[in-house]
């Protein structure tokens, strides 16, 4: 079995290496695209000991040496004593990189078999860069661009952002130190936020033409986007040509202001398609004007902090807007119980003082951890309940239409109510403006079933793993890792399973296969079904992977 | 020419006379019309009309008589008629009405220019993250300042770029750390031995010059770019360890990480350190120079704080930062007339070096009270009645034209005498029997100042007339220069324009109406 071992470069104490030794390593650093040196990377050499029950300790301040590579890649550390070490190496621009071995048991290094001519090798990163200009062909200057990744992220598909520039007064922009992958640009229109001030020291902006938020590529759907693919090393382009056209203003108050509080706004056009503006907002009486806005239909939203949100729809059509009042509704908190249906589970003493960590085992103290996440966002909100803590508390929801997901360990669920909401039949929480919805009641039985699977390897995966589709209603499938043995079979085992039937599949890919897409799990094929008995553990062997 | 929407229409009574005003934008650069530029026209009552030119830079508004701000903005860059460069307040208004010519204006329009570069270590590998400080040296509103005007940091490839900026003189000044040595890094580096003396970029002008005497001045035109590529050296850092005694923490710590200002070219600020070591409260990697400390506290509820100036060599320091209460800047105003009962009026009190500005109420009974850390200050007055200070004293602090040097933990007295005794001067600047527009009158008290706030300048309209609304009252010298970067507050600067200058003597509520003929600049 490999270890990986990264470099830990916390900030540990700044003491000497005391062991002294007579063996030394060296080696170069190296572009793994281009097999060109690096010069003045950052090597890390890390002595790996094993303690008396063949655990791996995080190393010690003096296990820590690290050197600067020369101008032509090299290193080398010397004065070590015999053993087993860690090298890494790092640099900007370069993905951090550990020396790989040809013996595939372990990348360490062996003092002092190993010695000298080791190659670490490093991905070089790429980077994004582009233009943008109106259909006259010039510049356009201060437009906000956003970078996101479209992937898959715990079996549902995940928009991540990477961040935004700001384009110079060429109408450039640049995003760097991005890994290999496939992106989406997107032109926010002018950049800005809000401005806000006090007394009559309002901010004037020339807003005159402007644009809609667009894709590269067109679309102002992520789906409809054309990516950008970015190699490793490489740089790829993203070059706008956009139509600008009238631009106007929308005049308004925000109601139930706190005066002197920032506020974001957003200008959502079709209800989605966020895209930037620039806004100045009085401080004390909560006025605002948003400058930028082409014709069109849009839903306003401001967000006063994590305190209060409104929306409210705006139609811009050939001239300023004025009058419009945004009532800001307070966010509310989702709270909720989990009920244990069932004997705990004693709380075991800790074997070794040594070893004791703050998690005795989801066995002992099972619980759920409840996430609402909405469509749009990324961002999302959690709380997690312990059975021995049985509330929970999720703070600062604002209104709108959440799926609820639950992270259950040591048990499993058998109802998730709020109100008269069945979770389980369907995981929606719907949040009204400025009223709490019911709590989320959550019944947990401890224990559950077991599986131990055993899969034959047939192709080298990093992330494969068994997934689990109940047959009933439940919090949803399940995931279970595997781990390669010694006998070149793959062995995979969960717990805490409701009680029930399943169809088990090998996935080939887990990390991007998004199993929480009811469509995707209508089309898979070639399953195993396995039934899960309360405190039993089942066992199957499994023949094939789904790719 | 496009007609855009017209915002507050300009409303034109069906009756009403109407002039022409017209004219063609030009873009100076490229020595061609501006094409797809806004030009937008306010009118007295803020009613404003905007049209787009097309190929021949054309525009054309028909409006009654009167006063009028003209610009054109083209990719966000908006110059006001009769300015090179986008200032607020200056720029010439046009004037409408019989007899003027304004249905063939030219209208000088001049395009930014820019300042770019790549900043690289002495293997010449780019320094990402290197912070970039574009530092204007110039006129504005008859003074000199150098003043920073931008920042920004280096991409991967170690490439800055500002624009748009405006032309002018500037300097550039980069700053940054190893990036080995940041954070975390720098701490694992160290673990290999006795942690060695952390290396530090001291901030370094273009072309390469550590020490600010050796910057040079970068040239910015109308249109163009400069290239200024800035090579650091890491010289041996030292370490700083801060305590703050009286800050009413363990260790004498400090409350919050206190900031380093490293003096530069004109005073400006350029560097803090960024490698703070919470346990120790010391900062690594500090390029040597000449710093002023900050630091801040709350200790018992009472707001205390102290800068200190300290020369960093090579090595290890540690620096007493002893927490003081602030300085107490009091005083009061004593007003040569009363003022109305509904009158608010502020006390500014701007820091010469940052030109930063903090004012302040003064009471019903003319009292006002400020804490604030040493500095020098400028005092002024502003509020709802124009007031000029026409006497200024201090206790506990010396004042010269103007300014209060502030020490720290000082208790300074101002006494305020203030005036709002004004009277006007209006007329024309000419050359020979023509109308001069777009020129600089400068009005200079006549017994001379050091203080720049008795200076005043106007820039003239199209039709070449100025108009001093609010004069405090006293005798004046009136001259008109032929250029509109004239350092008027400089005594020395405009001593050969006075030997030719009109005597002006403005009494209460009286108005001068005074032609004053055009001076050529002075070659020197």
């Amino acid at each position: 079995m490999r270890t990986v071992w990264l470099s830990i470069l916390a900030p540990l104490a700044l003491a000497a290496l005391t062991s002294q030794g007579d063996y030394s390593v060296a080696g170069t650093v190296k572009n793994s695209i281009t097999g060109e040196p690096i010069k003045g990377a950052m090597v890390v050499l890390i002595r790996v000991s094993e303690n008396d029950m063949g655990i791996r300790p995080g190393p010690e301040p003096a296990d820590i040496r690290t050197v600067m590579a020369g101008s032509s890649g090299e290193f080398s550390f010397t004065g070590l004593t015999k053993g087993q070490y860690a090298l890494n190496a790092q640099k900007p621009g370069f993905v951090p990189g550990q020396y790989v071995s040809e013996d595939p048991e372990t990348d360490m290094v062996d003092v002092p078999s190993s010695e000298g001519g080791l190659a670490i090798k490093l991905t070089p990163l790429g980077a994004i860069e582009g233009t943008i200009a109106n259909q006259y062909g010039d510049p356009l200057r201060n437009v906000s661009v956003a970078l996101f990744e479209n992937n898959i992220s715990d079996g549902a598909r995940t928009i991540t952002s990477h961040g935004t520039r700001v384009t110079n007064d060429l109408g450039q922009f640049r995003f760097w130190d991005l890994q290999p992958g496939k992106y989406f640009v997107k032109a926010m229109n002018r950049a800005g936020g809000t401005y806000t001030f006090a007394g009559t020291n309002s901010i004037r902006y020339d807003s005159w033409e402007g644009f809609r938020p667009v894709y590269f590529g067109g679309g102002t759907d992520i789906e409809a986007a054309t990516p950008v693919a970015v190699e490793a090393g490489t740089q790829a382009r993203a070059d706008f040509k956009l139509p600008v056209e009238a631009t106007y203003k929308i005049r308004g108050t925000l109601e139930n202001y706190t005066p002197d509080q920032t506020v974001t706004f957003e200008l959502l056009e079709g209800g989605d398609n966020p895209g930037d503006c620039r806004v100045s907002l009085n401080g004390s009486t909560g006025r605002f004007v948003i400058d930028d806005v082409p014709a069109g239909q849009y839903t306003l939203r401001a967000t006063q902090q994590h305190v209060s949100r409104g929306d409210v729809p705006v139609t811009v059509n050939g001239g300023d807007t004025n009058g419009v009042s945004l009532g800001l509704a307070p966010a509310v908190s989702v709270s909720g119980t989990l009920h244990i249906d069932g004997p705990l589970p004693e709380i075991a003493a800790p074997r070794s003082t040594q070893w004791a960590t703050p998690f005795r085992g989801a066995g002992a103290n099972p619980f759920c951890q409840v996430t609402l996440q909405t469509a749009n966002e990324s961002f999302l909100l959690m709380g997690t309940a312990h059975a021995r803590q049985a509330e929970f508390t999720i703070p600062n929801v604002f209104p709108g239409r959440y799926t609820v997901r639950l992270n259950c360990n040591g048990g499993y669920v058998v109802s998730a109510v709020s109100g008269s909401s069945d979770l389980l039949a369907e995981p929606v929480l719907t949040v009204p403006s400025g009223v709490a919805p019911p709590p989320i009641e959550l019944v947990m039985k401890p224990g559950g079933g077991a599986i131990r699977g055993k899969l034959t390897v047939s192709s080298s995966s990093n992330s494969r793993a068994l997934l689990l589709v109940p047959a009933f209603r439940s919090t949803g499938p399940v995931l279970v890792g595997g781990m390669e043995d010694d006998n070149g079979t793959l062995g995979f085992r969960g717990e805490y399973l409701a009680p029930g039937d399943y169809v088990a599949y090998t996935l080939a890919d887990a990390a991007n296969f998004e199993y929480r897409n009811p469509a995707v799990l209508r089309n898979l094929t070639g399953g195993t079904s396995v039934r899960i008995e309360d405190n039993k553990t089942t066992e199957i062997a499994l023949t094939g992977e789904v790719k | 020419m496009k007609i855009l929407w017209l915002a507050c229409a300009l409303a034109i009574p069906a009756a009403a006379q109407t002039y022409t005003i017209a004219g063609v934008v030009t873009d100076v650069f490229r020595a061609k019309p501006l094409e797809r530029a806004h030009v937008t026209l306010v009118g007295p009552k803020s009613e404003k009309a905007a049209v787009i030119t097309g190929a021949d830079g054309r525009f054309s508004f028909e409006v009654p008589a009167g006063k009028y701000t003209l610009e054109a903005e083209h990719n966000g860059w908006r110059i006001r008629f009769g300015n090179p460069e986008p200032t607020e307040g200056f720029g010439s208004a046009i004037i409408a009405g019989p007899g003027q010519q304004t249905g063939r204006l030219a209208f000088r329009w001049y395009a930014p220019g820019a300042v770019f570069g790549r900043v690289v270590d002495e293997t010449g590998e780019p320094v990402r993250d290197a912070a970039v400080q574009l530092i204007r040296d110039g006129v504005t509103r008859g003074r000199r300042q150098v003043i920073p005007v931008r920042n920004t940091k280096t991409d991967d490839r170690g490439d800055y770029r500002f624009g748009p900026v405006a032309a002018g003189t500037y300097y550039v000044v980069a700053t940054g750390q190893p990036w080995h040595m940041r954070g975390t890094l720098g701490a694992a580096l160290g673990a290999t031995g006795p942690r060695p003396p952390a290396p530090a970029y001291p901030p370094t002008y273009y072309p390469g010059a550590t020490d600010s005497r050796d910057a040079a001045i970068l040239t910015v035109q109308s249109g163009g770019e400069v290239r200024a590529d800035i090579p650091l050296r890491a010289t041996t850092g030292a370490t700083v360890r801060v305590r703050c005694p009286g800050s009413g923490l363990e260790d004498e710590a400090c409350q919050g990480i206190p900031t380093f200002s490293l003096h530069g070219i004109g005073g400006v600020e350029v560097h803090t350190p960024e490698d703070y070591d919470y346990a120790t409260h010391s900062f690594s990697g500090v390029a040597p120079g000449r710093y002023t400390l900050h630091a801040v506290a709350w200790v018992k509820e009472a707001y205390k704080e102290v800068y200190k100036v300290v020369d960093v060599g090579p090595g290890e320091f540690t620096f007493d930062l002893t927490m003081q209460p602030p300085a107490l800047i009091a005083g009061n105003v004593t007003f040569k007339n009363p003022l109305p009962a509904r009158a608010r009026e502020y006390i500014a009190l701007a820091n010469e070096t940052t030109g930063a500005s903090i004012g302040g109420e003064i009471a019903a009974d003319g009292t006002f009270a400020m804490y604030l850390g040493g500095a020098r200050f400028r005092v002024g007055l502003y509020g709802s009645v124009p007031l000029a200070i026409a006497q200024l004293s201090a206790d506990g602090a010396p004042v010269k034209d103007g300014v209060v040097d502030v020490t720290e933990s000082a208790e300074v007295h101002l006494k305020i005498l203030a005036s709002d005794e004004m009277g006007r001067v209006k007329g024309f600047a000419m050359n020979g029997d023509q109308p001069a527009p777009a020129v600089m009158v400068v009005l200079a008290p006549a017994a001379g100042s050091g203080n720049p706030a008795d200076y005043s300048g106007y820039q003239t309209e199209s039709d070449g007339s100025f108009d001093y609304l609010r004069v405090p009252v006293g005798d004046y010298l009136l001259f008109a220069a032929d250029r509109l970067d004239l350092e008027f507050t400089n005594p020395d600067v405009i001593r050969p324009y006075l030997q030719s200058a009109t005597p002006v003597h403005i009494a209460l509520r009286a108005i001068v109406d005074q032609r004053v003929a055009v001076t050529a600049a002075a070659r020197n």
